[in-house]
């Protein structure tokens, strides 16, 4: 598994996670969800290999 | 998690506190509510929805009305709803408070623990997010629902439905939720890492993404559009097929007239036929039918004739004469010599025979013994074959003549001019409905291409972001958003897979057990679900076998969701077990629908809860319930005003009669009586 596969599987849980907890929360907006997710990606993103992506980004 | 008990105050039409125990335990494990239209059956159902989650059913009108209004008139100003329930073998309570003078935010849901001294203690966590893990609030609708519900889920057309259905008992809309954020937030990270980009060329795709992205949509929104009118189209078919399915009746009776008809055809040829071979018979054989008598009697006539003749003459008349005419015996002897000669042969005249007679009796004589010789059993076992069968023939139009009398009699009351009205509409739509799936074909051809065009300008705008120093933290962004989008979509898929193929063996297997056609239930790949013969060609659904095929697929998805109960799933929610409270479940039952739903309900959950009108809670159903059922409620419908000259309503049940709709009572609303 490549750094970049972790990196994907690591942030689809917290995502996952993120959303639940946003979902069973009562008065929560899908801003408030929208901002939440690109926190995530956010933090998660920096150890991403750029090298890596021109071959994975074109399905 | 079980149900223990509600306490309803002051909520919508329950006036007062009320209560009701439901049955929990393994051996008693259906609560059974009786209650009439207009009574609170789905207002109670509503109570558990509004208690847990704040949200009621689609179709529950005002669902902001919620305090009673006479208790409004009297001067309470609160309404409240506590479900005691038992989770994982502790008890809790749910309890929410609606107040008229506060704002609707502030009905916020409290659940205690209550220890077995009877303490309560506030739950830790977050209410709502303990609830949500006990039943999910997207479970939750496939739980506590009312049983037109789950009759709308399984018409043709409503394959969303299904496919929606299977999603949330995988607990997987906030795997949705994340997918449609996903997305947006995808394209959103392009956009930034171009701008941070502003190349020449990049301008210009980015011009080129732009008229597709506002293109795709209103491709989009053609297909949504051509869906539903497909879906309206297929919901009014599927109302004219039910329609038709149920007056099949009529079309097996008109097809039984058309047969009758033909079979009197038959059997009359055949009759006439049979009378024909008995007169052939009779021509040729009609001797021997007289014969026994013809030659007894013959032969009677005969004898007495020689015995009175028995000193006739050994010639006969004609000889006599000619011998006296000539004078000369045949022995030569003349006559005229010997008087004594002559006086004898004129004696003899008047005893002899002439020819004739002679050789009619000689012939007779011959027939007699040629007849006594014919083998006449042989004969008449022929005529009796040819007899018998004209006696069946005769019976046969006879039966069919009554049996057509009855069948157009029983036509005659039914419109079968409705019928082909009925068929022709059907027909008609059905060839609407293939011209917009034609139309839908296009359009769905211009989008994927649209889509690919999309994609491509997508992808060379990457390229060149990829080069540029000030879109690389965008793009970072943008392809982890990306690469997380579409696995959580595999993964999903993955799971809704697997999931259709165990819930299609339930559903199976619950309807192989209770329906009484040989169907085969078939969940397809697009999440329709369909009903087919033993040769895969599918079959119409009467409203009753729709009722009963929803509520397979009801239990079929409670399976599920038991099944899943410690799934490991970092995606997914586990599943769930929680009671299944079902509104008028019998509705469009017959009698053997009916008694086969009655012995399969109690093993669709853990624990039952089924509300059912006087005409559905048949004695039939309540005593193969009986076993089962822990309490038994009525919700008693209470009015102020005098009864005047309106019918009562009582119920019977358990040799107890109660007034299910009271007269000048002190309030108007919907009282809870314990049977």
């Amino acid at each position: 598994m490549s750094q970049n596969d972790n990196i994907i599987d690591k942030t689809m849980l917290e995502i996952v996670s993120s959303t639940r907890r946003i979902h069973f929360t009562e008065g929560t907006s899908a801003s408030h969800r929208t901002k939440k997710l690109k926190e995530i990606i956010e933090n998660n993103s920096e150890d991403i290999e750029l090298n890596a992506i021109g071959k994975d980004n074109d399905s | 998690m079980l149900l223990e008990k509600i306490t309803i105050v002051d909520w919508r039409c329950f006036f007062g506190e009320q209560q009701i125990d439901f049955a929990s335990t393994k051996e008693k494990n259906v609560t059974l509510i009786h209650a009439e239209n207009g009574v609170g059956k789905t207002s109670l159902l509503n109570a558990l929805l509004w208690c847990f989650y704040k949200k009621t059913t689609p179709r529950f009108e005002k669902p902001d009305d919620i305090l009673n209004h006479q208790a409004l008139r009297e001067g309470r100003k609160k309404a409240l709803i506590a479900v005691e329930f038992s989770h994982e073998d502790i008890l809790y309570e749910a309890r929410r408070i609606f107040r008229y003078d506060y704002p609707s935010t502030a009905e916020k849901v409290i659940v205690t623990k209550i220890s077995i001294d009877g303490e309560q203690k506030t739950v830790r966590s977050d209410p709502n997010y303990f609830l949500n893990s006990v039943l999910p609030i997207d479970m939750a609708g496939h739980f506590l629902f009312d049983g037109e519900h789950a009759e709308a889920l399984t018409v043709k057309s409503n394959s969303s439905s299904v496919s929606n259905a299977i999603k949330d008992i995988l607990g997987s809309t906030f795997v949705m939720q994340s997918i449609d954020a996903l997305e947006s937030i995808e394209t959103n990270y392009r956009r930034r890492a171009t701008s941070a980009n502003a190349l020449k060329k990049s301008v210009e795709i980015e011009k080129n993404i732009l008229k597709y992205e506002k293109y795709i949509p209103t491709k989009k929104l053609s297909m949504e559009e051509l869906n539903s009118e497909i879906e309206v189209l297929e919901l009014e078919r599927g109302k004219l097929e039910r329609q038709l399915s149920s007056v099949a009746a009529i079309k097996q009776s008109q097809a039984l007239k058309l047969s009758t008809e033909k079979t009197i055809q038959n059997e009359k040829r055949y009759e006439k036929r049979a009378k024909a071979d008995q007169q052939l018979w009779l021509s040729k054989n009609g001797i021997y039918a007289l014969a026994k008598e013809f030659s007894a009697s013959a032969k009677s006539i005969i004898s007495d004739h020689n015995n009175k003749n028995s000193k006739k003459s050994s010639f006969n008349k004609e000889i006599i004469l000619k011998i006296l005419d000539i004078g000369e015996c045949v022995c030569g002897t003349t006559i005229n010599d010997k008087l004594e000669l002559e006086r004898h042969l004129r004696s003899q005249l008047e005893t002899a025979e002439t020819l004739e007679l002679q050789k009619r009796i000689i012939k007779i004589t011959s027939l007699i013994s040629r007849l006594e010789n014919v083998n006449v059993k042989d004969k008449f076992a022929e005529f009796d074959t040819s007899k018998q069968a004209q006696v069946e023939h005769f019976e046969a139009i006879k039966n069919a003549e009554i049996s057509y009398t009855e069948i157009t009699e029983a036509l005659e009351a039914h419109d079968l001019g409705m019928i082909s009205d009925l068929q022709s509409k059907s027909t008609k739509i059905h060839k609407e409905i293939s011209a917009k799936q034609q139309l839908k074909g296009e359009v769905a051809l211009q989008l994927t291409a649209a889509e690919k065009k999309l994609r491509a300008y997508n992808s060379n705008l990457d390229e060149i972001n990829r080069g540029a120093s000030d879109g690389k933290r965008y793009l970072k962004y943008q392809f982890l958003t990306k690469k997380v989008k579409e696995n959580l979509i595999k993964k999903l898929k993955e799971e809704t897979e697997s999931a259709r193929l165990v819930i299609n063996k339930f559903v199976k297997e619950i309807i192989e057990k209770t329906a009484r056609k040989d169907f085969k239930v078939i969940i397809d790949k697009s999440f329709s679900v369909k009903l087919t013969d033993q040769y895969g060609t599918d079959m119409a659904k009467s409203e009753g076998e729709n009722q009963l095929l929803g509520l397979a697929f009801t239990g079929a998805l409670a399976k599920f969701a038991k099944i899943r109960k410690n799934a490991q799933n970092k995606i997914l929610l586990p599943g769930t077990e929680a009671p299944l409270v079902l509104d008028a479940p019998f509705g469009k039952l017959d009698r053997i629908y009916k008694h086969a739903t009655a012995e399969f309900l109690p093993q669709m959950a853990s624990q039952i809860i089924v509300m059912v009108n006087k005409e559905q809670g048949s004695p039939e159903v309540l005593e193969l319930l009986k076993d089962k059922v822990g309490y038994q409620y009525a919700l008693v419908r209470h009015n102020q005003s005098p009864q005047n000259e309106k019918a009562s309503e009582v119920l019977n049940v358990n040799d107890k009669k109660i007034d299910i709709t009271c007269y000048d009572s002190f309030f108007d609303g919907t009282g809870i009586e314990l049977i």
